[in-house]
């Protein structure tokens, strides 16, 4: 009896257990109205192990801790398939919108709700969304795919959403709805433009884009099938046959104007224009700063303007050729503008092997001036001791000691002269003996002490010398760094140099082009102080333009002249150093 | 007078069989006459040869460095070799819309007017303990440019006394290897396909790979136009060859 009775309470506490429990905990597939749970405004709903609440003092709600297959659901979002193992969070504000939500897919992947829009997700993606933003992360890893994306985010819409993908882990490889391979690095969309941030390094389709200076922005990946056109680091990006690339470059110092690509269906290159018309002619013609790239035919052609300004950054541009893209070539454009043209497919072998080409070069040219460095029969200076110059100028490449001349024996075409602080200068002359015009080598004038035997050398030397320190020397010269020249030159050599036979275009051309600008006349009187001008600026203005091209007799005239407070005007000059010539 | 006939013709045919027979032993000592040299001619024949030869080989690296010139061409470029204060000049190929270079006999008349002049530097015989004479009045150098070859002849009217007895020779023929030819052509085919402004970049590049080379260049901006300055780098020898392009700017893109 007694047994029997604590069998039935056990019975009927067993039983009142489950149904407690029962009531405690509803059913997984059971959904639970948090409206009237919580006191919402909106209508939000789960099933699953979610667990929601919200906060008054922040106006929130939040959703935390997806369970086992949980939904979560409200007027224009729906959240499912989240990977339970990880830590996931969606909140909304007190109205309903969505104010960030946070999770991972599980492996069957997911195909959310975002503002009414269906959006699919891969398995095991990490979706990161920040409305108040507008943004919606994706973290792709391994191998995965979806078939479109939402209009909210990729059409044109009126949606400002940006859609930021990510991929991550080696082997990953997310296929796009254009059906092109996203593999590493960010890639953003909005509207229907993709984008690579700024010092973003993306791969799509095994092609790495640097976008390290500044963002790439592509104009949609419907068919990115080709293999022609590849500007990276700094520049945009193209990749020919099938591939529509719209728009453009966002930094002012790279690009100064927005560019815009767009391709050519049959093949060949990609092509760019400023309207972003599409030609249909299978060209590609793409315009970076004034430098024109084009393909017509098959011939990739650089229309040659002013470089842009690269910064820092080295802008590198290659070309995969053929159908079968076999030949790649590939243009370096560094900071320095120096570019090299090589094809990738050959880059192994051409290593520099044994000695540089440089290194061979400078040894060739340095043996070659050592040679002639006091050997033969002229080209001496001596360093004297001379009084002090009677002027002394500065220009950019430093002191200019221009008007001193001291004549040696008794001969007319003997002088003596002296030039300090160049380390180089080159001499020329005319040999008697050969006829050969254009001997020539460099004189270590640094440490010389060296007679000028020859007038006639002398007069070729030192006009080089003003030729060498008048002309724009850093653009000719950008690696010579002078600190100081002295010249001595007589009148009587300048007389000689400006012999119209020998070579005058150089002036010429100086003085035609300020004529042209109208800075310059007959009329105009090169003074004294226009000289100096000429010594002391950087050659800016018409009169500096005449002076620097001036080859070192004519220059010594003027001095001659300057200095007896005369002047002379372009027209005189014209007339008495080219005559018939000019 | 059939048999007087036929001792004509045997007398005819003797004859031509002596004087051939005499103008082979004459020429073949002409020809041979650096193999009958004594043996201070030869001593003098091997100095200036090889300093001759030293300058060949330095000629035609300095005209291949510097686009085919030995000297200052009219229209050039000095161009500073990077990190270092000795230059080249390098000669336009290309320039005001037109074509410029130098034409193959251009380049050999200037290796030969280098030689020419540089043999100066092999003509001092002071040194020999015999008379030696050169007549530099009559130094003269022809050259040949080949495919993977130059070739150069140089006559140097050269005396040797020793003693009572004289010989004068003057012959000096070199050839070396050299892709002076494969680099002229190779930078003619660029700058022509240079011409309206524009470089094509993968014939460049089809170019430098049937020569076996590649290319470096650097532009520099002037206010009215754009100079490239190339060097064209043999793969295997290192040897460059360099020469410029230089573009106007008028119809400059906006």
């Amino acid at each position: 009896m007694n047994k029997k009775f604590i069998f039935i309470l056990f019975g009927v506490f067993f039983i009142s257990s489950f149904v407690f429990a029962m009531g405690e905990a509803p059913p997984d597939d059971e959904v639970v109205n948090h409206q009237d749970e919580l006191d919402l405004d909106f209508e939000l709903s789960s099933s699953g192990d979610i667990d929601c609440s919200y906060n008054k003092k922040y106006e929130l709600a939040q959703c935390n801790g997806f369970g086992e297959e949980g939904e979560l659901t409200s007027e224009n979002y729906h959240f499912e398939n989240v990977n339970p193992d990880k830590p996931s969070i969606v909140k909304f504000d007190k109205e309903g919108n969505l104010l960030s939500a946070n999770f991972v897919t599980n492996d069957d992947g997911a195909e959310l709700i975002i503002e009414g829009e269906k959006i699919e997700v891969p398995p095991n993606t990490r979706v990161s969304i920040d409305n108040t933003k507008n943004e919606i992360d994706m973290t792709f890893s391994g191998e995965s795919e979806i078939d479109s994306f939402p209009d909210i985010l990729s059409g044109d819409g009126e949606t400002s959403y940006i859609y930021k993908i990510k991929a991550e882990g080696e082997n990953t490889n997310f296929k796009l709805p254009s059906g092109n391979y996203f593999q590493e690095g960010k890639l953003f969309l909005k509207n229907g433009v993709y984008s690579i941030p700024k010092g973003s390094k993306t791969v799509i389709d095994n092609f790495r884009i640097d976008a390290e200076s500044s963002e790439v922005i592509f104009g949609g990946l419907e068919s990115f099938e080709g293999n022609q056109v590849i500007i990276e680091g700094g520049g945009f990006f193209a990749k020919g046959e099938g591939f529509s690339v719209v728009q453009s470059i966002s930094e002012e110092n790279l690009f100064n104007k927005k560019k815009s690509i767009t391709y050519t269906p049959k093949g060949g290159f990609v092509r760019v224009n400023k309207e972003g018309d599409i030609e249909g002619n299978g060209n590609l013609d793409i315009l970076i700063g004034n430098q024109r790239f084009r393909s017509i035919n098959g011939k990739v052609k650089r229309r040659v303007g002013r470089l842009p300004d690269l910064g820092e950054s080295q802008f590198n541009i290659n070309f995969k050729d053929g159908e079968n893209g076999e030949s790649i070539s590939q243009i370096v454009l560094d900071k320095n503008h120096e570019y090299s043209i090589s094809k990738l497919v050959d880059r192994k072998t051409e290593e520099v092997k044994g000695e540089d080409w440089k290194a061979k070069a400078y040894n060739l040219m340095e043996k070659h001036y050592n040679k002639y460095r006091g050997g033969l029969d002229s080209y001496d200076f001596e360093r004297v001791s001379l009084p002090e110059p009677v002027r002394i100028s500065k220009s950019e490449l430093g002191d200019i000691y221009s008007d001193y001349h001291k004549r040696v024996g008794g001969d007319d075409a003997e002088y003596e002269g002296q030039i300090i602080g160049r380390k180089w200068a080159r001499t020329i002359g005319y040999s008697e003996v050969s006829n050969y015009p254009n001997k020539w080598w460099w004189e270590s004038l640094e440490n010389s002490d060296k007679r000028i035997s020859s007038g006639d050398n002398y007069k070729d030397s030192a006009a080089i010398v003003y030729d060498e320190l008048f002309s724009s020397v850093k653009s000719r010269n950008p690696g010579m760094d002078d600190d100081a020249i002295k010249i001595f030159i007589s009148r009587e050599l300048g007389r000689n140099y400006i012999n119209p036979k020998n070579n005058r275009g150089f002036l010429r051309e100086y003085i035609r082009r300020f004529e042209t600008k109208g800075e310059i006349s007959d009329n105009s009187l090169l003074t004294a102080d226009k000289m100096y001008h000429v010594i002391d600026g950087a050659g800016t203005s018409a009169v500096s333009g005449v002076m620097t091209s001036v080859a070192g007799g004519v220059a010594w005239e003027f001095a001659e002249i300057f200095r007896e407070g005369e002047g002379i005007s372009l027209g005189d000059l014209k007339a008495d150093v080219f005559g018939a010539f000019y | 007078m059939e048999k007087a006939g036929q001792v004509t013709i045997f007398i005819i045919i003797a004859v031509v069989l002596i004087a051939g027979v005499v103008a082979f032993f004459v020429l073949r000592e002409g020809i041979d006459s650096e193999k009958t040299l004594s043996l201070e001619g030869m001593e003098v024949k091997i100095y200036v040869e090889s300093c001759i030869e030293d300058n060949f080989l330095e000629v035609l690296d300095i005209v291949s460095l510097q686009g085919g010139y030995y000297g200052i061409p009219d229209k050039s470029i000095e161009y500073t070799l990077k990190d270092s204060n000795i230059s080249v000049v390098v000669p336009y190929y290309y320039n005001n819309r037109k074509l410029s270079y130098p034409s193959v006999e251009m380049i050999e008349e200037e290796i030969s007017l280098a030689m020419i002049f540089l043999s100066k530097l092999c003509t001092n015989v002071s040194e020999f303990d015999f008379l030696v004479k050169i007549d530099e009045g009559r130094i003269s150098a022809q050259t040949t440019i080949s495919k993977r070859s130059v070739s150069l002849l140089m006559r140097i009217p050269i005396l040797v006394s020793v003693g009572e007895s004289s010989e004068i020779f003057d012959k000096f023929e070199l050839s070396a290897s050299s892709h002076l030819s494969e680099f002229y052509f190779a930078a003619l085919e660029i700058s022509e396909n240079s011409i309206n402004e524009e470089i094509c970049l993968n014939c460049i590049s089809d170019i430098l790979g049937a020569n076996n080379m590649f290319l470096e260049s650097t532009e520099i901006e002037r206010e009215d136009s754009v100079e490239i300055v190339y060097y064209l780098v043999d793969k295997e020898t290192n040897n460059a060859f360099s020469f410029a392009n230089k573009f106007f700017l008028e119809n400059e893109i906006e």
